[in-house]
């Protein structure tokens, strides 16, 4: 236990407030818990607070108290609860396929490059490098692409932006997250396809009142 | 099948997969064959038959996932199926039937209509077998061990060089998914889900139970997909085996410029071909990954094409597209 924490453990036992940080800095380590117990018992006795029978280190009684007491219900909603809480229960008419840029994911890399004969108006003739990094679509690692249909274009602008990316990255993340999107309602123009109406409107299950 | 065949077998393939890898498709014995369609038809029915709960761990280049995967059938037959994320911000796809919602917080929840989630497995999994037969062989390699369960191999052959090949492994006892790799055409592995935990239960797992209930947000309604694209653009090669999906005029995701559109599939994966007006606002790009992309100018417009397979083939198919009228 350093000066400065013998010092604070001072002031808590002279019964001055002690800030969050500074309790838990006292109580981190092992030795230091037992000194900060020792010195309360000190400061007890001081204060003439002491009691007969009171632990120099109350921490493993606590612990099975704590273990005693019944376990509290969790109170965080589930997410499909709070799913719902948000914004979903829209009418249906209003939606529209817009994009998100979703999750971007730096990539390191050497893989974007640009192709052909390097013209006036090619950005490597311009001196802006083929090889910094290169923001890859990558919602769940590319594997679960969420697609946004209530996003405008311009959440897309500030997205892009805040995600640093050159026109290059951005057109980039642009076919990338649209050949997913694309992928995704292929499989619904699939089922639309392949299935009969009346099985389809079957299929959504019915919320309960 | 006994030790021994089953060894002469893998031997066999084991030569015919080098031999691929060189010229010809691989000599495959029928037998081989049959029994790949019928493991792979086997592990299609147990994705929808089975109540299971499983830990699944995706690793591609240097990043890995974690997901938990549950799948069941309530009393009332209902088909349920949940994929959750469990590392980074929280997600989850719902299957409830055949409507799949998407929870994340990067976007509003939707939902489409689909017959299987979007997932770390490759999508082709969930596709007839008849539509991969004319690209890949789907070969039984022989038994291995996965998940501390007796496995059986099978391999997604390509049939040629153009596209990436699979290994699958199945649980010999159900049938049931254990682990994927897609391979390049050197053998190399690029990506590869599996499970790391598996519990086959007799009832829906109960943690499924009351999702059953739940509301799925709007279905997505796709209108932009019914307008046709302005130009016939045709594709002077193609790899054999795909066939086009789609074809339409839609404005990107992000960027918002305005491509014709088509999408061609050979079952295991797809590719789609954007032709966008005016190249002046556009970078010719190049992308190499598991997922390419190559794009280049012809004339006035800017030809890209994206999708899971190697750049040297999305490069092909890219610099082979042309209007239908072009003399």
């Amino acid at each position: 236990m350093t000066e400065h924490h013998n010092e604070k453990a001072s002031a808590w036992l002279d019964g001055q407030a002690l800030s969050d940080q500074d309790l838990a800095a006292l109580l981190r380590e092992p030795e230091q818990r037992q000194q900060a117990g020792r010195y309360q018992l000190i400061g007890a006795v001081l204060r003439q607070e002491a009691r007969p029978g009171m632990a120099a280190d109350i921490s493993a009684q606590v612990a099975r108290q704590v273990a005693a007491e019944p376990a509290l219900p969790k109170v965080r909603l589930p997410w499909w609860q709070a799913a719902a809480n948000h914004r979903w229960l829209k009418p249906v008419a209003n939606v529209a396929v817009a994009a998100s840029v979703a999750v971007v994911a730096i990539v390191g890399v050497n893989n974007l490059s640009l192709p052909g004969a390097p013209g006036a108006d090619s950005p490597a003739a311009n001196g802006q490098s083929s090889s910094g990094p290169v923001l890859e679509t990558a919602p769940m690692g590319g594997v679960v692409n969420p697609m946004s249909f209530s996003a405008g274009p311009m959440g897309n602008e500030a997205e892009a932006e805040q995600a640093g990316g050159s026109v290059e990255r951005r057109q980039l993340q642009s076919f990338m997250l649209d050949h997913h999107q694309q992928l995704q309602l292929q499989q619904q123009q699939r089922v639309s396809d392949q299935e009969q109406p009346e099985t389809l409107t079957d299929e959504p299950l019915q919320q309960p009142q | 099948m006994t030790l021994t065949r089953s060894l002469l077998l893998g031997l066999l393939l084991s030569i015919a997969a080098v031999a691929e890898a060189q010229t010809d498709p691989p000599p495959v014995t029928t037998t081989a064959t049959e029994e790949g369609s019928e493991w792979f038809e086997r592990m299609q029915r147990a994705l929808h038959e089975l109540n299971f709960a499983a830990s699944v761990v995706h690793v591609r280049d240097e990043r890995l996932e974690l997901f938990r995967w549950m799948h069941g059938h309530t009393e009332s037959g209902d088909e349920l199926e949940l994929l959750s994320g469990l590392n980074g911000p929280e997600s989850h796809v719902l299957r409830q039937n055949h409507q799949v919602a998407y929870f994340s917080p990067m976007s509003t929840p939707y939902s489409l209509y689909a017959r299987h989630i979007t997932g770390p497995f490759p999508q082709g999994l969930y596709q007839p077998y008849d539509r991969l037969q004319e690209s890949y062989n789907v070969v039984a390699m022989g038994s291995g061990r996965v998940l501390d369960r007796p496995a059986q191999h099978l391999r997604l052959l390509a049939r040629d060089r153009s596209r990436y090949g699979y290994s699958v492994w199945l649980d010999q006892e159900t049938g049931m998914l254990l682990r994927v790799a897609t391979l390049d055409s050197d053998g190399e592995i690029l990506e590869q889900t599996q499970l790391t935990s598996l519990d086959i239960r007799t009832e829906l797992p109960a943690e499924l139970q009351e999702l059953a209930q739940v509301t799925p947000p709007p279905l997505v309604i796709d209108y932009r997909s019914t307008v046709p694209p302005e130009e016939d653009w045709q594709l002077g090669w193609v790899p054999p085996g795909f066939t086009k999906q789609r074809a339409n005029r839609h404005e990107l995701a992000i960027t918002q410029v305005p491509a014709d559109y088509q999408m061609y599939s050979d079952g295991m994966t797809s590719f789609s071909v954007y032709v966008v007006a005016g190249t002046e606002s556009l970078s010719a790009l190049q992308y190499s990954g598991i997922e390419s992309l190559y794009s280049h100018d012809f004339g006035e417009y800017q030809v890209t094409v994206v999708g899971r397979l190697p750049l040297e083939t999305v490069q092909r198919i890219a610099t082979s597209v042309r209007p239908a009228h072009d003399p």
